[in-house]
């Protein structure tokens, strides 16, 4: 296993005002690290910060990240040191209280990043703004990625307007795309699933209560009202001259000239205006879009944070689970993926219920056992499990084909599965 | 082991239910019975109708969704001699407790307790499994909300909860049915009052004497702010929202860790029991979630 401390570490900067401080921060916990500054382009920063690194893994740190002492004493598997497994610890976000990718420390094997072509250096005539969006990664297999459930760094996206905007805005880009691993289309916003929406929803309204929270807000609510409002081409937010130019040229001028003033790079604007069309962008969200965005004051921002501690995404078990299940990215390990199956039912995963329904009608780490995968199959499409009810019609089928009950049971397991998104006739059309 | 839907169960009824009480009760636990929470004798005599060795116990107010009858109880707890609870969601505030909450008796043992022949201090010992799928739905009506705010609130004073658990009660779920009776009720409570049937009927009396109900709301907020050193906000209908909507259904991490301790001891199966729920607590909240370093 490779201990952190004795993993390349790389801080990543490019125009942020307080840069050198949080490099200064990184250099005390770990006087290895080294530094990238100024390099254009997310994609090309990547590689800059594996060669700075100078080994065969690379861990990356945000300019806008602290990373707690706890994570140098970390370590990493030898399973998960593979040239296309990258390792991801969240970050949690100082302004609204959300733990997830925003500013996790990754750690990256070299030949990912050498051949991932993301971001600036996507492909042409595909889409990019996320490194885990679309098939640039290297793997062959999507883009496997080990979701450790730790917190080991605090990110502060919001300590200048400008900076606040742009992440904001990025954000609202992402996460209304779907986030990390979903669509590079333009989608219903009431159909992301469940935590997808409620984290992009706090992102539009906790943070009142910090410097330059507001704006991280509206960034966010601007970012989404753009993406689902027309066909502007949602790809720009890579191009950060783009966001100079758009920061300069629309946004700060139309907030100046007010009583609040940044204090690491002078700028001036008007929190009442700022704050008043934040709240008529949250109105149009919810007009057209049918999401529903709140104005929290700072008080309850605050209390917010401080009552409604963000568990982690808990059902990531069950991902890392399948990745052990077939061997995307780590070896195939049975007994492994039954354990985070196990644990993801502990959790109610309704997807674990279902992953081990798979395993027990297959065998796998075990006999077959019909009886119990239909009970487990049963459990998942209780719990609102979206392939569970195909799987357990098939089953149905294959156990009682003349039981005319059965198979009617099963007809209609089938149609909840289209009900629930997954389409299994569709799916056969297209093999 | 069965799921719990094939188990007797024992609803202590509260005194004025809304309606469909029952039928969301049997939704789940087909064979419940369904008798007055103050009648001793009718809880007594239904337990002795019943021919399992085990009664799961569902306190007045709490409803079961239609998936805790699937719930299989553990073979090793029971054979270890636990009474096994589960956690109930605050129908007001989002928070998941262990009390009131379901708990699966020995049925002897309820009878003995409820016939006062078995002390508090002679129970068997409780094991309660992080999970919720039962609501503790009190706000229905002025009264039962406002009690069951004052109760929860008193449990949490004598116990030293967390000031956020004070917090939570007194703020979230103003957009809930009966919330403002609830937070009245706890706020009460916080500034020391021990009566809650006098409170309730001396804030009733200042009500229909024209005394507005939000007013008296933020100035027992205040007050018991400056009393607790808290910092509770009143929050609006729209924001508290918000704040339920990501109170996720997820169990304290208290929860886990007392879990796994109980099950350590427990054999080869309770060692594997123990080792997979600090797996999943660790998959729910993290090592250093809270932890800035």
């Amino acid at each position: 296993m490779a201990l952190v401390r004795d993993l390349p570490i790389v801080f990543m900067s490019i125009d942020e005002p307080w840069a050198d401080d949080y490099w200064a921060d990184l250099l005390a916990k770990a006087p290895w690290a080294k530094r990238v500054h100024g390099v254009i382009g997310l994609d090309a920063c990547h590689k800059a910060a594996l060669k700075a690194g100078g080994g065969a893994q690379v861990i990356t740190v945000d300019a806008d990240t602290l990373v707690r002492p706890s994570f140098f004493e970390l370590d990493v598997p030898d399973e998960f040191i593979r040239p296309n497994c990258r390792v991801e610890w969240p970050s949690r976000n100082v302004v609204n209280g959300q733990v997830y990718g925003n500013g996790s420390l990754k750690c990256w094997p070299g030949k990912m990043i050498r051949e991932m072509r993301t971001h600036e250096l996507s492909p042409k005539g595909e889409v990019s703004i996320d490194h885990a969006i679309g098939a640039h990664m290297a793997a062959g297999k999507g883009s496997p990625r080990v979701h450790v459930p730790e917190v080991h760094s605090d990110v502060n996206p919001a300590l200048t307007p400008y900076h606040a905007f742009r992440c904001g805005f990025r954000e609202g880009v992402r996460l209304s795309l779907g986030g990390g691993g979903g669509v590079h289309h333009r989608l219903d916003l009431r159909s992301l699933p469940d935590r997808q929406i409620r984290r992009l929803v706090a992102c539009c309204s906790v943070g009142a209560d910090c410097e330059n929270g507001l704006w991280l807000m509206y960034g966010t609510r601007l970012g989404v009202f753009m993406t689902q409002a027309s066909d502007w081409d949602f790809t720009t937010i890579n191009s950060y001259p783009w966001f100079d130019s758009f920061w300069a040229d629309l946004i700060a001028r139309r907030f100046s000239k007010g009583g609040a003033t940044c204090r690491y790079t002078g700028f001036r604007w008007s929190p009442d205006e700022l704050a008043e069309e934040c709240a008529a962008l949250g109105a149009q969200l919810a007009t057209h879009f049918g999401i529903e965005v709140f104005d929290l004051s700072a008080a309850e921002s605050r209390m917010f944070k401080e009552t409604g501690p963000e568990p982690m995404d808990w059902w990531m078990s069950d991902s890392f689970g399948y990745m052990y299940l077939k061997g995307h990215g780590i070896a195939a390990d049975h007994a492994r993926a039954r354990r985070l199956f196990d644990v993801g039912v502990l959790n109610e995963v309704a997807a674990s219920f279902n992953n081990l329904g798979r395993m027990a009608e297959h065998g796998q780490n075990g006999g077959v056992d019909t009886e119990a995968a239909l009970a487990l199959y049963e459990q998942a499409v209780l719990r609102g499990d979206r392939f569970a009810p195909h799987h357990m019609a098939n089953l149905l089928r294959a156990l009682s084909p003349d039981d005319q009950f059965e198979n009617m049971r099963a007809d209609t397991l089938d149609w909840l599965a289209v009900e629930r998104g997954f389409d299994p006739l569709s799916l056969a059309d297209a093999e | 082991m069965k799921p719990l839907a094939r188990f007797e169960a024992l609803a202590l009824m509260p005194p004025n239910p809304p309606r469909g009480y029952g039928f969301r009760l049997r939704q789940a636990l087909p064979r419940a019975h369904l008798v007055p929470s103050s009648s001793r004798n009718a809880q007594l005599a239904a337990l002795k109708a019943m021919e399992g060795a085990y009664v799961v116990m569902m306190p007045p107010d709490v409803l079961p969704k239609p998936e805790f009858g699937q719930v299989e109880p553990d073979a090793v707890l029971l054979r270890a001699g636990y009474r096994i609870g589960w956690l109930a969601r605050n129908a007001v505030t989002g928070a998941l407790a262990a009390s009131p909450g379901p708990q699966l008796w020995q049925r002897r043992d309820l009878i003995a307790f409820i016939g006062e022949e078995m002390p508090k201090a002679g129970l068997p010992p409780s094991a309660t499994m992080p999970l919720c799928q039962c609501d503790w739905a009190f706000n229905y009506a002025s009264r039962p909300a406002f009690l069951a705010g004052f109760d929860h609130v008193l449990a949490l004073l004598k116990q030293g909860a967390p000031k956020v658990a004070l917090t939570i009660a007194a703020s979230y779920g103003s957009d809930q049915p009966y919330a403002d009776w609830w937070h009245l009720g706890a706020l009460v409570a916080m500034l020391g009052s021990q009566n809650a049937d006098q409170e309730l009927g001396r804030e009733k009396f200042a009500l229909a004497g024209g005394r507005k109900m939000q007013d008296r709301l933020h100035d027992l907020t205040r007050r018991a702010n400056a009393a607790l050193g808290l910092e509770i906000v009143r929050l609006s209908r729209q924001n508290a929202a918000f704040f339920r909507q990501n109170r996720f259904a997820i169990a304290d991490l208290g929860h886990y860790h007392a879990l796994a301790e109980i099950y350590a001891p427990l054999g080869a199966a309770g060692a594997i029991s123990a080792e997979n729920w600090r797996e999943a607590a660790r998959w729910a909240w993290g090592r250093s979630a809270s932890s800035a370093g």
